[in-house]
């Protein structure tokens, strides 16, 4: 019984590495499509790099790095002060907001 | 696993049932994840479009949703299994909560910007107004003759 623990255990454990090291693999190499991840989309095509995407990539990945740096110290889901929710929550109000004068303003939106 | 650690019990025949179910359970998932996997890596499981928009491009909002789903499973999972017996945490936190909340509702929003976007502008129809008739005269030269 300890025994079957122990393998789902770590059968789990592996299975859910290999998931993330193919697909991290898979970003690196481009089979999945990043393209024009951080560009302003118009009908016309990709634009120039948008601020406000590079902002919420960061915030994104610093707040993903935090959560999980917590989790595997402590083993156990981090308290998420209000302040870091609303600063996300700002981010993506940022990116809403200017995907949203973009396909309202742009000569050619998209 | 869970109900045969947490309910200790004097019969075999369960004890035996319940581990023989374990294994069975554990084989299979097994099976079907090294099966997605090998046809992820192989390519029949396409991956390409797994951030993309409508459009073909990468969609950040898919990808921070993506990111954040992937860090609350995975996080989830590391403390299922660190627990000796694993154990699903007691409590999940309102601020990891509120944060799929975030990364879900800026996705929805995001597809509804690009459908709205995406929509032809609405036609223009203009209505001229037309000029009303002449009022009718009419002339009845029988009626006169007779009159007069």
């Amino acid at each position: 019984m300890t025994f079957l623990i122990n393998f789902a255990r770590y059968e789990f454990g592996t299975l859910l590495g290999v998931f993330a090291a193919v697909i991290t693999y898979q970003f690196l190499t481009g089979r999945i499509n990043m393209s024009g991840l951080l560009s302003e989309k118009t009908k016309a095509g990709l634009g120039g790099i948008s601020a406000a995407r590079v902002q919420l990539l960061l915030f994104t990945l610093a707040i993903a790095f935090y959560i999980l740096a917590q989790i595997i110290q402590s083993h156990s889901f981090p308290e998420i002060e209000t302040k870091w929710l609303l600063m996300l929550g700002g981010s993506h109000s940022i990116f809403l907001g200017a995907k949203g004068v973009s396909s309202l303003f742009s000569s050619e939106p998209r | 696993m869970l109900l045969l650690l947490q309910t200790p019990t004097q019969d075999p025949n369960f004890h035996f049932l319940a581990l023989v179910m374990g294994w069975i359970v554990t084989v299979l998932i097994a099976a079907f994840a090294l099966a997605i996997i090998y046809k992820m890596v192989k390519g029949d499981i396409n991956l390409m479009y797994l951030i993309a928009g409508e459009e073909g491009d990468a969609s950040l909002s898919r990808f921070q949703f993506l990111v954040f789903t992937f860090v609350i499973a995975l996080g989830l999972f590391l403390i299922i299994l660190s627990n000796n017996p694993p154990t699903f945490p007691t409590a999940i936190p309102g601020g990891i909560l509120a944060l799929l909340g975030i990364s879900g509702g800026s996705y929805v929003t995001a597809k509804a910007v690009d459908a709205n976007a995406a929509k032809p502008p609405a036609t223009q129809v203009v209505v001229t107004p037309t000029p009303a008739p002449a009022a009718a005269v009419v002339v009845n030269a029988a009626a006169d003759q007779n009159v007069n």
